[in-house]
């Protein structure tokens, strides 16, 4: 028994099954993240203390890299997908490679932030802002880890996939990818909230 | 996906399923269960509204003193609407008829992602069950309401804490459920099942889980700033300067309490329209099967249920009306609440016009349909005053909102319920319902359904409190309707044993042996669901896929050899 | 299709450089003084967006994607300004702000004033 348009394209709406699939999914991540930033504008707007609760603390230079870093990665995905389009699984393994480093990269660099923060006695409860930095990052952060578990399948025992179904694997790097590329867009905007504004 | 057929084991076939038929059933019996354990909480409740401080009989050696104190009435309480909610009526209506009959009804072998199917099954399960592990915790299970309203959450026991977290478990597995719904939609109708030819059931269903993906994260986002309020002292909802039992709390404040009821209503406002959406599909079917003609206004109906889960998320506010929201916010959201009632007037208004003319069969099934259009009519039109600020300001928590949600969920999705059981028995097990059993646990539910609600609409215009342990007794204004309080719960015990016939007609039917050959097709229905065997096969549920040459209710078609004419069929006046 | 394919990486490395670019404006503009918050807050969202749409269209495709899925977009993204502009259209119509309380004299009215743009660092105090 097979399920239909699981790898190839249904004609009508021109998707495989696991494209719309993933797509709704991100539709919900969008709806969680708006959750949390329509937390953000209204406790900002309702606290009229805001200035005083250590946004100046936060290391701008430091989630600067920590951008460019995502950035990479999402260019890094993209190419691993590119590549099994040319049919170089070697390249593929290369770009894969590189995502998960800059994926680690990220979180160790979220570590140091972290332990910072814990060592000034700046802790999630000390004041809102602190309450909502952790939150939204840890939950960012929780998404990323998600990323590397799934990135990681498909970097080592999931690979083997390509000798057998090639085209069914390609799909799935593309979702994968997805994924990954959203996961980017909220730190992209994150980032200025948080840090900058 | 291999084409081999391979050895199941017990465990791979029966419990750790990917067969949306057999997820399908396990939904069904969990939910089941769950809302029979959500109803004898009411059960209990209620012997304390009807004889306050009288030891409760049969159940009584289970509490202090034989009654329930107050915060065991408010953890009952919030136990039964979470319950009967999230972990009965939703994942009955979703989880197990969606599940079910969608693949059925557009012909496809089963759902587009088997293995997540399985997956949001077991996560409905384990959030089920961490839920009630709250009953064995020393502070008891939660009992902030299903609402669960910081403060009192943040400050609450950590039955709370656990709430949260099955809550988690129960929203993963929604998204992931409502994901499966939709891509199968979309992607597996078999060719010829257009847009304009899907049974209004697959409508009802394919908005649900579109309500679902959109309308749960916030509620997401809200349960983890709820759980790192309470466990990492964060004061996303505490405000500042509360005074917990004369003394201030260990929270910095500068919270909004408010905040969580804007998240909370964001979700919960649509969440009702998943209970009654797929319910009005139910119903649809129903009646068109046994009125032996079209749906009226099948374009009517599909445009309107668009309308109408696409305003469900613009009127969350009407649940708000009394925490000091500006005028033109009230305004606005009560034009909107406003605006939402004519989709469901034109629904309901599109089901009794079906009935004109019809050559109706008054079959169990068609009874439980039937009684759902005056039952939903009521529970509607009890929602206007609520939904206007003004009349809202009198009857905001009081019975009055208990009446109208129940009849609307109870007497009205929950019927639908039985309805959709009833009818669709024979298709998954091969065998009929019995009709006197299935008649008698009809009309007696229908009379204590309204025993129940109906004297909540008096009590509630009176002014009695919702969530009242003592149910109003020690309040003036309450004197004069709390008489109503001992009919009610006598009508609540005496429901309860009506449901007897349906479960003895269940566990006979069940035990009884099946013909040789089932008839698929016992209603003579036109949805592809029927052009299946029953049971449907157990791989690929069709023996051939079918091809769809023809809308779903062509029934009584002139010129037609027979009064019903299957979609799957060719040509239907040979 | 390869050629296709070297079109397509050469978009990838150019939106690569402008998506650096940008977080380099965005962390540079922050640090001017705009003569109200609220133009810096919306140059910074503009940018935030900006970022976003260039890999939203070029890294997932959503410029080639099918209709379908941009319409389910279209429809979350509705939602979700409805989720993200609720709490100011909220917090500006409460019965406590200062346009619902009732004309009392000057000073009253001034104090309040000071008080809901107490965040903004051009304060008076």
């Amino acid at each position: 028994m097979k399920i239909p348009f699981n790898e190839d394209l249904r004609p009508d709406t021109g998707l495989y099954n696991a494209k719309l699939g993933i797509w709704l999914f991100l539709a919900s991540e969008v709806m969680l993240f708006g959750g949390l930033f329509s937390a953000y504008i209204m406790l900002r707007l309702s606290d009229p203390n805001w200035a005083n609760y250590g946004q100046s603390a936060l290391n701008v230079p430091l989630a600067t890299l920590n951008t460019a870093i995502l950035i990479t990665s999402s260019i890094t995905m993209v190419m691993s997908w590119v590549s099994l389009k040319l049919n170089d699984i070697k390249k593929y393994s290369f770009y894969m490679g590189l995502t998960l480093l800059c994926s680690f990269g990220f979180l160790i660099i979220k570590y140091f932030e972290y332990s910072a923060k814990f060592e000034h006695g700046l802790y999630p409860s000390t004041n809102n802002f602190l309450a909502i930095y952790f939150t939204i990052t840890g939950l960012h952060g929780l998404h990323i880890i998600g990323g590397i578990f799934v990135n990681g399948y498909f970097f080592g025992p999931g690979k083997k996939m390509w000798s057998s179904e090639p085209q069914r694997f390609t799909n799935r790097i593309e979702v994968a990818g997805l994924y990954w590329h959203f996961v980017d867009l909220v730190w992209i905007f994150v980032f200025p909230t948080l840090y900058l504004l | 996906m291999s084409n081999t057929h391979h050895k199941e084991s017990f465990w791979t076939k029966y419990i750790f399923s990917q067969d949306h038929k057999i997820i399908g059933i396990q939904y069904g019996i969990t939910s089941l269960l769950f809302l029979f354990f959500g109803f004898s909480l009411m059960m209990i409740m209620r012997w304390q509204l009807a004889y306050p401080n009288t030891p409760i009989p049969i159940v009584g050696f289970m509490f202090e003193n034989g009654i329930l104190s107050p915060d065991m009435y408010n953890s009952f309480g919030a136990m039964h609407g979470t319950i009967m909610i999230f972990l009965g009526v939703v994942p009955i209506v979703v989880g197990a008829f969606g599940n079910y009959l969608v693949p059925l009804q557009i012909g496809a072998p089963d759902m587009a992602f088997p293995k997540l199917n399985m997956a949001s099954y077991w996560s409905y399960f384990v959030g089920g069950i961490v839920m009630l592990t709250g009953f064995f915790l020393p502070g008891g299970a939660a009992n902030s309401g299903w609402t669960s309203y910081p403060p009192l959450s943040i400050i609450a026991t950590t039955g709370q804490t656990v709430w949260l977290f099955g809550m988690v478990f129960l929203i993963t597995s929604s998204l992931l459920g409502s994901i499966n719904i939709i891509v199968t939609i979309v992607q597996l109708r078999v060719p010829g099942l257009t847009w304009m030819k899907l049974p209004f059931f697959i409508w009802a269903q394919l908005v649900t889980s579109f309500l679902l993906v959109l309308a749960f994260p916030p509620l997401e986002a809200a349960a983890i700033f709820q759980l790192m309020d309470r466990l990492a002292f964060t004061s996303f909802f505490m405000p500042s300067g509360l005074i917990v039992g004369g003394a201030a709390t260990d929270w910095n404040g500068g919270g909004s309490p408010i905040l969580w009821q804007h998240l909370f209503w964001f979700l919960a406002h649509p969440e009702v329209y998943v209970l009654i959406l797929p319910a009005l599909g139910v119903v649809g079917e129903v009646i068109a099967n046994n009125t032996r003609k079209p749906l009226w206004g099948y374009k009517s109906l599909v445009y309107s249920v668009i309308f109408l889960g696409f305003m469900s998320f613009i009127v969350w506010a009407h649940h708000m009306f009394l925490t000091g929201m500006g005028q033109t916010m009230s305004m606005f959201f009560a034009v909107t609440t406003m605006i939402i009632s004519v989709p469901s007037v034109v629904i309901l208004s599109c089901l009794f016009i079906s009935l004109w003319g019809g050559s109706i069969r008054f079959n169990t099934p068609m009874l439980f349909a039937l009684s759902f259009l005056p039952m939903f009519g009521i529970g509607g039109l009890t929602g206007l005053p609520l939904g206007l600020p003004l009349s809202d300001i009198h009857l905001h928590d009081t019975y009055y909102v208990i009446s109208h949600f129940h009849y609307v969920v109870a007497p009205g999705t929950i019927f639908a319920i039985f309805a959709g059981i009833y009818y669709w028995f024979p298709k998954i097990t091969g065998k009929k319902l019995n009709e006197v059993l299935g008649k008698v646990h009809f009309i007696f539910s229908l009379i204590f359904m309204n025993g129940i609600f109906f004297p909540m609409l008096i009590q509630g215009l009176a002014g009695v409190s919702r969530r009242l342990a003592d149910g109003g007794q020690s309040y003036a204004h309450a004197q004069s309707v709390i008489h109503f309080n001992e009919f009610m719960s006598m009508s609540a015990w005496l429901l309860g044993l009506a449901q007897l016939p349906f479960i003895i007609n269940l566990i006979l039917t069940i035990m009884k042996k099946k013909d040789k050959v089932p008839d698929p097709n016992p209603w003579n229905a036109t949805t592809l669901e029927w052009a299946c065997p029953s049971p449907p096969v157990a791989h690929g549920n069709f023996v051939k896929e079918p091809i769809v040459y023809r809308g779903p209710y062509e029934y009584s078609v002139p010129g037609h050899k027979s009064d019903f004419t299957p979609q799957s069929e060719k040509s239907g006046d040979k | 299709m390869s050629n296709d394919m070297k079109h397509h990486i050469v978009i990838y490395r150019n939106v690569f450089i402008g998506l650096l670019i940008c977080t380099g404006l965005t962390v540079g503009v922050s640090y001017i003084e705009f003569s109200f918050v609220w133009v810096g807050v919306a140059v910074g969202l503009a940018i935030a967006f900006l970022k976003g749409y260039l890999v939203a269209a070029n890294f997932m495709h959503l410029n080639d994607e099918k209709p379908l899925i941009y319409l389910t977009l279209v429809l979350t993204i509705m939602f979700f300004m409805v989720l993200f502009f609720m709490p100011t259209m909220w917090h500006g119509n409460s019965l406590t702000s200062p346009s619902n309380i009732p004309m009392q004299n000057g000073e009253v009215l001034k104090e309040m004033d000071s008080h809901e743009h107490g965040n903004n660092h051009h304060g008076d105090h």
